[in-house]
């Protein structure tokens, strides 16, 4: 009986470090597998470093039986194109029933290069993934959220994408005794077609984090003013949390637009979510959809947001902030 | 230069509604151009006011499809043509893909560059564009902010990446997907409705652009969809009404305390 495979493409981020996702994703396919007899989770390297055991150990713990090693000088600086061939490369030689590759920035851009490549199918941005007769069923919002789709592929590899943060590390992973393979992929007579001539940092409100926050106060169109942002900043200070916004505050000038969540925003993993006068249109639900409790505040109580939350509540934004703040210096 | 527009019609997802019934309810549901696409145009649209340019728009569709081209050439595109053909129907993004490709070779082989938008408000797989520049074989580049220049064959722009800009030169020909922006998208102009009124947009078939059928549409495609449902919401959420603005705060205070463990 041939192996049962599924692939996972390992991202190395610009500070060296590997992307969340890719460990993510080794857990969640180590554990889609537990109960398929003769099958193996593989990760696939693509870079330039000395040493690579402290990743492979890592991999390891997350439960990954193979790691597959293509490293190459050619490597050090990211082309989507050169890494598409080395990656395509090894697909076709391990022909593995399943790949998953992080939906980050560089997933996005390499997963449809590599599955037009093996003229195969990709699903993008999955929020579920089960194996059903070992066929790969991926399920994921369309119509801004709106709609569910699962959604199967006909051909092999059957390819997929996840966020991070969709599927949480495991507390207990179980150790694999991981086998390494260095390859080699000729990828010297490839054009590489981009170069990247600089890396420019954005400005990052280091007091402001959101990617790490456990608290996150957001504040929409219905916070009415910059003044309540401020309010919403005092209430975070004196809690703990940060702030976030909804598009339609950034829009509205009321926040800076590098405090937006959602799709074209940051994608957050709080512990508390509360929104304040956000509506909770698909695109915003789409960055706070992993945080563990959504608590709202709005004067509709059929704004969408409400259905969507652990506790809705109908009310004035700017009122209950000013409240709660009040509450809290009385104290 | 030759520069291509692809553009996709979609259904305003802000007018989609749930039924009772847990139906989608698409009635009145009004047909825009996806916004990543516009400012693609818009982009192009620039290029053509630095550098000079002949702009062809392309959209794959139904027939109807027809009156987004128009509203690009009404921005100053200069011609346009529309794929449309009952095979073409249900295609995933890789057969969507496929079939753009397979136009443009047919139909507008010594392009420079092609702007897509990063993604669509009713998909968002943002795969389409890539795709696209891997079956025609040339450069790409996502994410796209904004366009610095073009020069010596080579396109530089800025992408946006996790957490910062990068700086980024592609060869041409190259496939750019283009993000929505904080700059503004034009107004079409009096004559330029007025050209688009006028214009002649061919609607091409699988035949038209010797493209074997079979590779397209729900058959042809390597991916469909096995079911659509809702989502369902978070379980067993309340809603509370009612309450003056000190018994929210205190409520919304030691829930907050509660949750963050
Ligand atoms: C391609 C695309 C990408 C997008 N990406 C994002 C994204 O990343 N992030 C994002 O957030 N949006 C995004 N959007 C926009 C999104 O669809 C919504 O338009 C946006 O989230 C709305 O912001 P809002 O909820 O603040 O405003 P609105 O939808 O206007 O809602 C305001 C809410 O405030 C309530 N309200 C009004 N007054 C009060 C009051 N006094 N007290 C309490 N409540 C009050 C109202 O009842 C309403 O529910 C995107 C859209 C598109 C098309």
């Amino acid at each position: 009986m041939e192996k049962f495979k599924v692939s996972v493409f390992c991202e190395i981020s610009w500070d060296e470090k590997i992307a969340p996702v890719s460990f993510e994703l080794t857990a969640k396919a180590a554990d889609l597998v537990k109960d398929i007899e003769n099958s193996e989770v593989q990760v696939i390297i693509v870079g330039k470093r000395k040493n690579y055991d402290s990743i492979i150990d890592e991999f390891s713990n997350y439960g990954a039986d193979k790691v597959i090693i293509v490293n190459d000088d050619i490597f050090e600086q990211y082309s989507a194109n050169l890494y598409r061939k080395a990656i395509s490369e090894i697909l076709k030689k391990e022909n593995p029933d399943i790949v998953f590759f992080g939906a980050t920035i560089k997933g996005r851009e390499l997963a449809p290069l590599v599955a037009t490549t093996l003229n195969t199918g990709l699903t993008a941005d999955c929020t579920e993934l089960e194996i059903v007769d070992k066929k790969l069923e991926a399920t994921r919002p369309t119509f801004g959220g709106k709609l569910n789709a699962t959604i199967l592929c006909k051909t092999l590899p059957q390819m997929a994408t996840v966020r991070a943060g969709v599927f949480r590390l495991p507390p207990n992973p179980v150790k694999k005794d991981t086998q390494v393979r260095f390859d080699w992929v000729n990828v010297h007579n490839e054009e590489n077609f981009t170069k990247i001539l600089e890396l420019i940092p954005e400005y990052a409100d280091e007091d402001n984090d959101l990617s790490k926050a456990e608290i996150i106060y957001a504040g929409g169109r219905g916070m009415k003013s910059k003044e309540n942002f401020n309010r919403l900043f005092e209430l975070a200070r004196l809690t703990g949390g940060v702030v976030g916004a909804s598009r339609g505050a950034v829009d509205a000038g009321f926040a800076d637009s590098s405090m937006q969540i959602g799709q074209t925003g940051k994608t957050i993993h709080a512990k508390v979510y509360v929104a304040f006068g956000i509506s909770g249109l698909a695109q915003h639900m789409a960055g706070i959809n992993s945080c563990d409790k959504i608590i709202s505040v709005n004067k509709d109580p059929n704004a969408p947001i409400m259905k969507l939350s652990d506790i809705g509540i109908v009310g004035d934004a700017e009122e209950i902030i000013k409240q709660m703040v009040r509450s809290l210096k009385n104290k | 230069m030759k520069i291509i527009v692809c553009v996709k019609q979609v259904p305003d997802t802000a007018d989609i509604k749930w039924t009772e019934n847990n139906t989608l309810n698409r009635d009145g549901v009004e047909s825009v151009i996806n916004p990543c696409d516009l400012f693609a145009t818009e982009t192009a649209l620039r290029v053509k006011d630095r550098l000079g340019a002949e702009i062809t728009a392309i959209s794959m569709g139904p027939k109807q499809a027809e009156s987004a081209l128009r509203e690009v050439i009404s921005m100053g595109v200069d011609n346009a043509y529309m794929l449309t053909d009952r095979f073409f129907a249900a295609s995933d993004t890789a057969a969507t893909a496929r079939v753009l490709a397979k136009s443009i070779e047919e139909k507008s082989p010594n392009f420079d560059l092609i702007f897509c938008g990063q993604y669509a408000s009713d998909g968002d797989t943002a795969q389409t564009g890539p795709s696209l520049a891997q079956n025609l074989g040339v450069s790409l580049v996502t994410n796209v902010k904004s366009i610095e220049r073009i020069e010596d064959g080579k396109i530089i722009v800025l992408k946006q990446e996790e957490d910062f800009v990068s700086r980024i030169e592609a060869k041409l020909p190259a496939v750019v997907c283009v993000l929505t922006g904080k700059y503004l998208v034009r107004m079409p102009k009096i004559l330029g409705r007025m050209k688009a009124q006028d214009a002649n947009i061919p609607v091409y078939n699988a035949q038209d652009i010797n493209f074997n059928a079979i590779y397209s549409g729900l058959k042809g495609s390597p991916t469909y969809v096995k079911k659509a449902f809702r989502p369902k919401g978070r379980d067993d959420g309340e809603i509370v009404y009612d309450y003056s603005a000190k018994e929210t705060a205190d409520l919304l205070l030691s829930k907050i305390e509660e949750y963050k463990g």
